[in-house]
């Protein structure tokens, strides 16, 4: 691996800043190089994604190549911009990783049901957070091949 | 033989009979009034050729004469009925004609004493046996004295009356044909009558045979009455009737009322006596105990019979055997007994009606529930007892009964006595008759309007619980969304300024303090309102008036560092009305609702919450508004910004119970709540239904 290489884009949409900011840290200190663009909320994503205002500029908009979503998400749920993503054939190939705290059955089976490519709940210990989303770098950040738009 | 025959049918043609012969003079007229009648021709006759016969005619003359108006008068006697009387006189003027005529031509040598053999043989028809002996000893005694007389010489001496011994000859002969001519009729008659007699014998052997076998195949005996004897006849069939062994017992009255019932004793015998005083058509129906013990049902029916006095002479009657057409009575009474009991009990409505809805029958259980009298209901239409809009449907289900599907269930309202709606379960029946045609239709219905009720109450229940559920089901989800949220925010920055402790970075420390603390407080305020509101879904406390003006003022004091901080103006107008409810949760309501408004004033430079009242569409309830002049409301997420936990904008501190709870209380209430906002930037208004007191009386 040469620094020359773009980093992975990732989409972080996650309404709690707190999160935000843990994941990002987490991530940053991931060896692989990334960048991290977080929305707030499921329209902000929506939007982003779809180059809409205010994200209109492809230099400092640049599309991801993976989203991760939680699902409790104000204006709209997370399932529903799931949903959203993987019946847009602009999209589709996309992967979405659900990173959410509800272990709820109903969510997994939707989520699994609108095609999310994983389902992963946040450990409230920090050290298994800090495990888990160093190992979600290695597989989706090194492992996993992603469709270079 | 055939000619013998056809002669005496010819004979008893000209004298018919008249029978039957009661006695003895009857029959004796029968036979001596064509003798007589024969006889008086031939004494005619004779009268008219004596004078060629006689050389001294007078004294033949004068006999034949006298003898042909005494046969003609005993003729008419006897006809009369007076036989005896007749007989008596023809033969005492013949025997004396005899004697005369005798002692004047030649005594016992007369041809003349021969015709004491009719004296003999009309005496002995007329009079019998002992009439026919007596006359032959009286005859006999007149010879004698004929031939004393002429021993004495006291006959006249011209004795000689006869001229010829041919004329002689004639007059024998004469004697001879009169004699077989009687013989003749009387045997004419007598076969006549015999024949007669045998064939009503027959006859009437028949018309018994016909009557005993009637009276066989009906299990019916026959009895006869007789006034005057006071006796009564029963006829065979009376016996294997009272089980009477004929051999062993005769059947008397005595017998026959010792078989009776004795419960049916004085019925008997008060009927008897009314048909004799009354003379009337004797019927009773009465029991008769079997020496085996068996109960026999018995009907006695008698016709009485009258003189031309109308006195009564005696009864004619049967007595039947019907205990076959009893037994099928009083079963069918102790059914019709049991239906009856039925269906006036049973704790259903019973009717029967016509195939446009008129009434033939209804049962005490219908006529209680629509508090109608039976007479009213009779011939009235049950449609009239369902509501108009329902009719047509219902007579459509009953249209679908037919004799190949004759039932049919199905429920439907009725107009209830007291003007209410109810509710009937009915099942109908078409009934037919032997030949399958129909005749009207037997309905059997019970209320059911308090289980529809309840059906509906549980719908109602059920809708809410679903209501509940679903509740739940969001509160478990966001719970363990929100609770963990911030836990993991406390437990990673922890670890962070651990780290950063350990590197001597303390660069960052302060901030992810402020971000453990931050979340800790929200973990608290999101203890501290869900406890709030399983408090609110629970029971109200006893509700009171209160007046609105002073409760927003409370609510508001409550939420006034928050209004100071962003310097929101509250427009409480005077006079606002009561309202009647919990104070406590009520207030929570007002608090919340302001400390919302006040949240959202976004960057609006003097934030203002005015707050009216007005009387609701919702009779008894007072609607309030909450107006601010905040960011407002996208109408899209009107309703989710009363759900729990919904927070539509993330920079703004709060838990996303407030607006649920206010919800929650207000409908706890019977009120509702519901927000309006033309969009972004435009203000939103905060619309609630809240009750007023009762009217104080």
């Amino acid at each position: 691996m040469s620094g020359s290489i773009d980093p992975v884009v990732i989409l972080l949409v996650e309404d709690n800043p707190d999160h935000t900011e843990l994941i990002t840290r987490v991530l940053n200190d991931h060896r692989i190089p990334n960048r991290i663009i977080h929305v707030a909320d499921g329209e902000a994503a929506l939007h982003y994604l779809r180059r809409q205002a205010p994200y209109t500029d492809p230099e400092t908009n640049p599309s991801p190549h993976i989203v991760l979503l939680d699902l409790q998400l104000p204006r709209l749920g997370g399932l529903e911009v799931l949903q959203a993503i993987k019946t847009d054939p602009t999209f589709r190939h996309l992967p979405v990783v659900i990173v959410t705290t509800s272990r709820m059955e109903s969510d997994i089976r939707l989520a699994y049901q609108f095609h999310a490519n994983s389902y992963l709940v946040k450990p409230v210990d920090f050290e298994q957070f800090i495990r888990m989303m160093n190992d979600l770098g290695d597989y989706w950040l090194e492992w996993n091949q992603v469709l270079h738009a | 033989m055939n000619s013998d025959h056809l002669l005496t049918d010819f004979f008893t043609h000209i004298f018919p009979l008249e029978t039957p012969f009661a006695n003895r003079q009857q029959y004796g007229a029968v036979i001596l009034w064509p003798i007589f009648s024969t006889l008086a021709l031939i004494a005619g006759l004779f009268s008219i050729v004596s004078p060629f016969l006689y050389a001294q005619p007078a004294i033949p003359l004068l006999a034949s004469a006298v003898m042909t108006i005494t046969f003609t008068g005993g003729a008419w006697m006897v006809r009369r009925g007076a036989v005896y009387t007749g007989t008596g006189l023809v033969c005492g003027v013949l025997w004396f004609v005899i004697t005369v005529t005798a002692l004047f031509s030649g005594g016992v040598r007369s041809s003349a004493v021969l015709h004491y053999v009719l004296v003999v043989l009309l005496t002995g028809i007329g009079f019998g046996r002992y009439g026919a002996s007596g006359a032959a000893l009286v005859s006999s005694a007149t010879m004698l004295g004929l031939w004393l007389l002429e021993l004495t010489g006291w006959l006249p001496q011209t004795t000689q009356l006869l001229e010829t011994s041919l004329v002689y000859t004639i007059l024998i002969s004469v004697i001879l044909l009169l004699t077989g001519i009687i013989i003749f009729i009387v045997d004419a008659q007598l076969s006549a009558a015999l024949r007669q007699s045998r064939q009503e014998a027959t006859e009437r052997k028949r018309a018994e045979q016909w009557l005993r076998q009637a009276l066989l195949a009906a299990r019916a005996g026959a009895w006869e009455w007789d006034a005057q004897a006071r006796t009564i006849r029963w006829s065979p069939e009376n016996y294997p009737l009272l089980a009477i062994e004929p051999t062993r017992e005769k059947l008397t009255f005595r017998t026959w009322l010792a078989r009776i019932h004795p419960d049916d004793q004085a019925t008997v015998r008060a009927a008897v006596d009314r048909a004799i005083s009354n003379i009337q058509e004797l019927t009773v129906d009465f029991r008769v105990i079997l020496p085996d013990g068996t109960i026999r049902w018995l009907r006695g029916i008698g016709q009485p019979v009258v003189d031309a006095q109308g006195v009564l002479q005696g009864m004619y009657g049967l007595q039947i055997d019907i205990t076959a057409q009893k037994t099928i009575e009083t079963e069918l009474q102790r059914s019709q007994l049991y239906y009856r009991g039925l269906v006036e009990d049973m704790p259903a409505l019973i009717c029967r009606f016509l195939a446009d809805g008129t009434l033939t029958f209804v049962n005490d259980r219908y006529c209680q529930t629509f508090q109608r009298s039976r007479e009213e209901l009779i011939g009235f239409n049950f449609y009239e007892l369902i509501p108009p809009e329902r009719r047509a449907q219902v007579a459509a289900d009953i249209r679908q009964l037919t004799p190949e599907q004759p039932t049919m269930e199905h429920e439907h309202e009725v107009l209830q006595p007291d003007g209410t709606i109810g509710w009937q379960h009915w099942i109908n029946r078409l009934l037919l008759d032997d030949n399958g045609v129909p005749i009207e239709y037997q309905a059997l219905g019970i209320d059911v309007t308090e289980r529809k009720k309840a059906e509906i109450e549980r719908e109602r229940l059920l809708n809410e619980l679903t209501a509940r559920n679903t509740e739940l089901e969001q509160f478990a989800y966001t719970v363990s969304h929100d609770l963990k949220s911030p836990l993991i925010t406390i437990k990673g920055f922890a670890s962070y300024i651990q780290r950063d402790l350990e590197a001597g970075n303390l660069e960052r420390i302060p901030a992810d303090l402020q971000r453990i603390i931050a979340a800790a407080d929200r973990m608290y305020q999101l203890l501290e309102d869900l406890l709030n509101l399983s408090r609110a879904g629970r029971k109200l406390s006893q509700p009171s008036r209160i007046g609105l003006g002073l409760l927003i003022s409370e609510a508001a004091a409550s939420v006034s560092s928050r209004l100071a901080e962003r310097n929101v103006y509250l427009n409480l107008p005077p006079n606002l009305p009561e309202i009647y409810g919990d104070r406590t949760r009520l207030r929570e309501v007002f608090q919340n609702l302001i400390d919302n408004a006040a949240k959202f004033m976004g960057d609006q430079p003097s934030p203002q919450i005015w707050i009216e009242a007005r009387p609701a569409d919702q009779p008894g309830f007072v609607l309030v508004s909450v107006r601010d002049n905040g960011i407002g409301i996208e109408p899209r997420h009107a309703q989710r910004i009363f759900g729990l936990f919904e927070r539509l904008n993330m920079q703004i501190e709060g838990t996303g119970i407030g607006l649920a709870l206010a919800r929650r209380i207000v409908e706890a209430h019977g009120g509702k709540i519901w927000v309006e906002s033309e969009g972004l930037g435009k203000g939103a208004t905060f619309y609630l239904t809240l009750p007023q007191p009762p009217v104080s009386e």
